[in-house]
């Protein structure tokens, strides 16, 4: 029965050493500021989480990134809306938590439209659309005419579910069947199948493709954003890689990140956390680092962030009336 | 030979003070936390993440978080083997057999082969990675959905040869770790299944927190109910080692480090895959399988061998392609992208430096591996002359701590932990091997993801899976174990009737 | 006697399994639906479960 008692209440002891308890003022310099991301470490989303944190640092400030993954990013994503609006838990957003999983009603989901404030843009990068070398299509426009005859070869790899609506609605734009989305748990099992030779089309991010292309193991043939088009088509000087969202406006659609808060958090604490992150952004190696990941434009005002993401919001709510 | 030239220049680069300090903290800090049950290396890299970039020096990072990952598996093997909790995931394997030696009384012969089998799977393991990368990776990618589903056809049967049990016993294991599997978000179509309306089971059921429920904790849970003292027969004299079960165990290690540098580069594969298959392996070529279980040294060389050489094979999809196959690489691959370094196929030829220091790095790593696992055997046997509260204490707080890392959860820890915790208890107290339910739960969720994915490629041709060859192998193979299994059945069956 | 308890055990899990996976949809061959293996998993269970008590019992007689 010691034993018992003596366990017990070491347990307990360990367990409340390693609590903290909130404070409810922002003091960055004494508490640290979580950054949550809602993906595994190692992804993108993470990377930028990780510079993000890098910055504050530099800045004096505390900070941690932590990494909630689960449920298309639901776990994290009503974790941050819960959490006390002090400036001290921010989550970096990206495609998909506000607007797919919204629209398409993903299960789980304790937050809304509402429940998050935009502090400061992180960035764009783009989708690229990619050929396994054992395919026959060179080009974008081999690519339509080839789908159109083979319907049932009209199959992409895509790695967020909800997100991948987005595809059915560039095909109904170009007038093309409807697609086969065949999902993967991230990047890398579906850029590893498109090597083999196992899927013919994947569409991914400009980070994930263009060192491959480049050694020639697959190709690009289309960008689905105007945003990173020159740079895809210097790397082997092919002018045939043509931007999707050209004749498509409402296709322009990249890849975007940015820093959230919950709801209701002061403006001046918004303020103080964006012209940090924009000091941060504006320096060279920084710059530079988010350009290895494919990521562009970093920084700029919560409104630019609030309208790119209220633009996918009823982008998607398009596409779902059009699928009905 | 162009590849020695580049390694002598990477042994070059290594053999610098600074670098050496890099490497010897990676592996101390890894054979650490691969000791401490429930801490991996995976939230000890995430937590030391920033402050080793904030250094700037990108190989050094690399160095040593790569000795963090191998490290642990050297490290885990001692609690597996000491107290019958895995301290790593890995060890889980090494746990069954390792553990009886200890009973009798063999505990530093057991750590002495873990550790030497360790190091021969971590040195041969980096050999591969030097000169077979390559042609490796070529080969990697010549398996598809359809052949991993034949591969994993071929696991699930084999893995009934793992447990102790009987058959059916095995296969309702089996099946219960496969409905585990299917716990969380369906990959194919985004719907939430069987998560009992659950937020936090949205993403499914981790495996680290399984493993620490279904093995770690109930074993501290038996020792202090039963209020018996520990089970290992102290000696007086710790023999180092025993020749007999060294010499047992060299062809195993051989073996066990032949299957963890190929299943090290797979995706989905990794160190606990490896260890599963080396130890079925090892049990199925025995002259006397039926001892698996009561301490044969075997079970304890070939998974540690495989797990270390798996550990070092993991690095070649990243190293050569840039892709990540397991969460630890895509941490090391963000270490390079926040360094200006890209990974992709263009690693070898842009960043020589980086590859071939890395490689000298395990080489050395693993030497000085071998030297803080050896002579410290005497040191981690005297583990045992802890008082029981203060050790166990610590094992749950740092499962517990460990079991929240991981995904910053409380509700995982509460719910799953627990839950396991209590399942795996109960499987101890009516003697039930959980080990099929694990095997399960990695096969079973990988064979319906990739048969989906299968299907919905080839639009639902199931001759595909004999026409091409890779596949067409496992399908053979596994038509043979399912042949074996029924002629074990009937043969009991069999003799039932001859004798009345 | 434990052996009754696992069959009980495999039971439950099955039948628990089968009852939440209802809604889910068998799919097609071309593209196999979520409810698909949940519910013939959870049937072989219930099956093993069953055939697991049965031996016990018959062997406690």
């Amino acid at each position: 029965m010691r034993n018992y008692l003596a366990f017990l209440s070491l347990i307990v002891f360990l367990f409340l050493s390693v609590q903290n308890t909130r404070a409810t003022e922002f003091q960055p310099t004494k508490k640290q500021i979580e950054i949550i991301v809602p993906y595994p470490p190692g992804g993108a989303t993470d990377r930028v989480a990780r510079l993000v944190s890098e910055i504050f640092l530099e800045h004096g400030w505390k900070s941690t990134v932590l990494n909630q993954p689960g449920g298309e990013t639901t776990i994290a994503s009503n974790n941050v809306a819960s959490a006390k609006p002090d400036g001290h838990t921010l989550y970096i957003g990206g495609n998909g938590f506000l607007d797919a999983n919204i629209v398409f009603d993903a299960p789980g989901r304790l937050y809304n439209e509402n429940s998050f404030d935009p502090v400061v843009p992180l960035g764009h990068g783009s989708l690229m659309l990619a050929v396994s070398n054992t395919s026959t299509v060179r080009t974008y426009e081999e690519f339509k005419n080839y789908v159109k005859v083979n319907p049932d070869k009209f199959k992409i790899g895509f790695w967020n579910f909800y997100t991948a609506h987005l595809f059915y609605e560039w095909a109904r734009l170009e007038g093309l069947p409807k697609p086969t989305i065949v999902t993967y748990k991230g990047s890398a099992p579906q850029i590893t199948d498109i090597l083999g030779g196992h899927i013919e089309f994947i569409f991914d991010s400009f980070t994930a493709t263009n060192k491959h292309y480049e050694a020639d193991k697959l190709r690009i043939i289309a960008s689905l954003d105007s945003k990173n088009l020159v740079r895809v088509q210097n790397i082997k000087n092919d002018k045939k890689i043509i931007n999707i969202s050209k004749d498509h406006p409402t296709l322009e659609i990249s890849t975007w990140y940015g820093i959230f808060s919950p709801a209701n958090t002061s403006q001046s604490v918004k303020q103080e956390i964006r012209d940090v992150v924009n000091a941060g952004f504006a320096k060279q190696k920084n710059i530079d680092r988010m350009a290895e990941l494919g990521i562009f434009d970093v920084g700029g005002s919560a409104e630019q962030l609030n309208r790119t993401q209220k633009d996918l919001l009823s982008f998607f709510k398009d596409t779902l009336k059009n699928m009905k | 030979m162009e590849i020695l030239n580049n390694l002598l220049a990477g042994f070059e680069i290594i053999l610098t003070w600074k670098y050496l300090l890099w490497c010897f903290i990676g592996v101390f800090l890894g054979t650490l936390i691969g000791i401490l049950p429930g801490i991996g290396s995976i939230a000890t890299i995430a937590i030391l993440l920033p402050i080793a970039i904030s250094l700037g020096d990108p190989t050094g990072t690399l160095v040593m978080m790569a000795g963090i990952y191998y490290g642990a598996q050297y490290g885990g093997s001692t609690t597996s083997i000491l107290l019958n909790i895995p301290g790593e995931t890995s060890s889980m394997i090494t746990a069954i057999d390792g553990y009886k030696m200890s009973q009798k009384g063999k505990a530093g012969s057991a750590l002495t082969v873990s550790a030497l089998g360790s190091f021969v799977g971590g040195i041969i393991g980096t050999v591969v990675v030097c000169f077979l990368a390559t042609p490796m990776i070529n080969s990697a990618l010549l398996f598809g959905p359809i052949e991993y589903t034949s591969l994993m056809i071929m696991c699930l049967l084999g893995s009934v040869f793992i447990s102790r049990n009987s058959i059916f016993v095995g296969l309702g294991m089996l099946c219960t770790g496969m409905l585990l599997a299917m716990i969380g978000a369906d990959v194919n179509s985004g719907t939430h299944r069987l998560t009992f309306g659950q937020t936090f089971l949205l993403d499914g059921i981790t495996f680290a927190i399984m493993v620490m429920g279904l093995f770690g904790l109930p074993e501290v849970l038996h020792v202090l109910l039963q209020n018996r003292n520990s089970e290992v027969k102290k000696n007086k004299k710790f023999f180092y080692f025993d020749t007999k079960d060294i010499k047992q165990s060299i062809a195993p290690c051989f073996r066990g480090t032949i299957i963890g540098s190929i299943l090290g580069v797979i995706p989905g594969g990794g160190t606990w895959i490896s260890t599963m298959a080396s130890y079925m392996i090892e049990k199925k070529i025995s002259k006397t399988p039926e001892k698996f279980g009561t301490g044969m040294v075997q079970g304890v060389a070939g998974p540690e061998s495989a797990n270390n050489a798996a550990a070092q094979t993991s690095f070649i999809p990243l190293l050569t392609l840039g892709v990540p196959f397991q969460p630890i690489m895509a941490m090391m691959l963000s270490v390079m992208l926040m360094s200006d370094i890209t990974p992709g196929p263009q690693l070898i030829t842009d960043h020589p430096n980086i590859f071939w220091a890395l490689i000298a790095s395990f080489c050395i790593g693993n030497i000085m591996l071998l030297f803080l696992n050896l002579p410290l055997i005497g040191l981690w046997v005297k583990l045992l002359n802890i008082p029981k509260v203060l050790l166990y204490s610590a094992i749950v707080f740092f499962c517990i701590l460990g079991a929240y890392k991981i995904n910053n959860n409380w509700q995982e820890v509460v719910y799953i932990l627990l839950f396991f915790t209590a399942l795996g208890y109960f499987f101890k107290k009516i003697d039930c091997d959980p080990s099929p339910l694990l095997l399960g739960f990695v096969i079973g969720g990988y064979l319906e993801e990739y048969l989906r994915r299968s299907l919905l490629l080839h639009d639902g041709n199931f001759i595909l899976f004999l026409e091409r060859p890779i596949s067409l192998f496992f399908i053979v193979i596994s038509a043979i174990i399912l042949g074996c299994l029924i002629w074990y059945k009937n043969k009991n069956i069999f003799h039932k009737f001859l004798k009345e | 006697m434990s052996k009754i308890y696992l069959g009980i055990f495999f039971i439950t899990v099955g039948v628990l399994f089968f009852i939440n996976s209802q809604q889910l949809n068998f799919g097609t061959i071309t593209n196999i639906g979520p409810g698909f293996f949940p519910k013939i998993i959870s049937i072989i269970t219930i099956l093993l479960g069953l055939i697991i008590m049965i031996k016990a019992i018959k062997w406690k007689f």
